[in-house]
């Protein structure tokens, strides 16, 4: 085969690559920089009970509370578990439901199933929370 | 700085737990939970907000273990399942099997 077309062929690959990769991190500096933004305004907020759910608290869990695009989002880093909601109170709110969820959901499941990411979440959320 | 609208929705939401076959558990209100096994193993899982299909689902990119770009592709069909279970077992998400 003829070594210019080769060379052409790979040089258009390699541009083409390139010009993705410059997209890629082009967008993840747009939303790392956007994300700081909404950092400086975020704030901690403790989950202090369940209640009237029937799940006692072992200890206080921090949540993050910070602005996104179009509403809040609420974020317990311990576990990676988020959502988000129209006011900051329903994004909090919000986060607990699903905190109980995924629990439950957890504890469900026969432990041998559980892959890594999952297996550490429930760690860390039967470290705070026990059914009543 | 103008808002951008949410960045993924309920409709992405949708899409991805579509597209990873994901099982559906009906949670308290709002949130239904999509959890995607690997084989038996639940390797990822994350809450979709029902409602509306426009609510925002900020936290997907950090559940599914990508950057927000990956997560889009992943929405959009450029990136299929099998590359994000090359992903997950780059990061040592999924367990080695025997």
């Amino acid at each position: 085969m003829d070594f210019d077309v080769v060379y052409t062929f790979f040089r258009r690959l390699a541009m083409a690559n390139e010009t993705t990769n410059r997209k890629s991190l082009e967008d993840r500096i747009v939303d790392l920089t956007a994300r700081m933004e909404r950092r400086a305004d975020a704030k901690i907020v403790p989950i202090q009970t369940f209640e009237p759910e029937p799940y006692s608290l072992l200890k206080p869990m921090s949540v993050l509370i910070e602005d996104s695009e179009d509403g809040y989002l609420a974020s317990f880093f311990d576990a990676n578990i988020g959502t988000s909601g129209e006011t900051e109170q329903e994004a909090f709110e919000n986060l607990k439901s699903l905190v109980l969820d995924m629990f439950d959901s957890l504890n469900r499941e026969a432990p041998e199933r559980l892959g890594p990411e999952p297996a550490r979440q429930l760690a860390v959320l039967r470290s705070f929370i026990r059914a009543a | 700085v103008p808002r951008r609208g949410p960045l993924f929705t309920t409709y992405d939401a949708e899409r991805i737990a579509d597209k990873l076959e994901a099982v559906i558990e009906q949670g308290r209100r709002p949130h239904a939970l999509a959890i995607v096994y690997h084989g038996d193993q639940r390797i990822a899982h994350f809450g979709i907000r029902r409602g509306s299909r426009d609510h925002g689902h900020g936290h997907l990119p950090s559940a599914l273990h990508l950057s927000p770009h990956h997560t889009r592709r992943l929405a959009d069909c450029p990136m299929s399942y099998e590359e994000w279970i090359a992903v997950m077992k780059e990061k040592r998400l999924i367990a080695e099997e025997n």
